[in-house]
């Protein structure tokens, strides 16, 4: 009895070992590592109704490209959460 | 243990089963030998040798085995990460695409709503001057300074 679960022992040594493989962080894409551009406030020497809409159309653009930058974040992650869940 | 990764693993697993068959050989060979009276003084030697070489045979055999289904492991994984990451990459590229396209895509529409602004401006400005307090609240709410809202005007 005492040879069997000296042997027993003896086997399992081999056992206990982690697998030395690591996968790497994925990199974001070059786009999403800039954040989203400031609101620009209209500048207030400029008085005419067309600086005012202008400065509002640039500011929806900026509002916009933000929203399409949290889009692509969030798109980006799904995806990429899809892919390291498939690895384990 | 690295250094048995320099031989071929088909003369380690035949060393590791020679050990093996030897060790059972041995012992059958030492229980046998002792009905036999002349040589029977022999068998506890024998017993001693042939148990050695079976545990040694089955040990080697358990971590040869374990290292090789290891090894293997590490090679699928292996193999699953060189796809992910290609795919990773690939994605990547899509979303960059993706983004540039539609921020050139605002930009173009921003262009386009300005440049009508521009051509329009005089009929548009004809009517219309924003006042000061105008600007001051329409800026408050862009900024974050100045930090209290602006006067209301009486």
């Amino acid at each position: 009895m005492r040879n069997l679960i000296l042997i027993s022992v003896l086997l399992l040594t081999g056992c206990a070992t982690a697998i030395p493989v690591k996968m790497g962080f994925p990199q974001l894409p070059e786009a999403l590592t800039k954040p989203c551009d400031r609101l620009l406030p209209l500048d207030p020497a400029k008085k005419q109704l067309t600086d005012l809409l202008e400065n509002t159309v640039d500011n929806y653009a900026k509002a916009k490209e933000c929203y399409a930058k949290n889009q692509a974040w969030q798109e980006w992650y799904d995806t990429q959460r899809k892919i390291f869940e498939e690895v384990k | 243990m690295w250094l048995l990764h320099f031989i071929p693993d088909s003369l380690i697993v035949y060393v590791i089963n020679m050990t093996v068959l030897a060790g059972i050989a041995i012992t059958v060979a030492g229980t046998f030998m002792g009905f036999i009276p002349v040589v029977n003084k022999y068998k506890t030697i024998l017993h001693l040798i042939g148990i050695a070489s079976l545990v040694l045979g089955i040990y080697c055999k358990g971590v040869f085995s374990t290292d090789a289904a290891m090894r293997e492991q590490v090679r699928a994984l292996e193999a699953k990460i060189a796809v992910a990451e290609q795919k990773a990459k690939e994605v990547n590229t899509q979303v960059q695409t993706k983004i540039i396209t539609k921020i050139v895509k605002i930009q173009d529409k921003s262009n386009t709503a300005k440049e009508t602004l521009r051509r329009n401006k005089d009929t548009i400005n004809a009517e219309c001057k924003l006042t000061d307090e105008a600007i001051s609240a329409y800026n408050f709410s862009i900024t974050k300074t100045p930090a209290t809202p602006p006067a209301e005007t009486k």
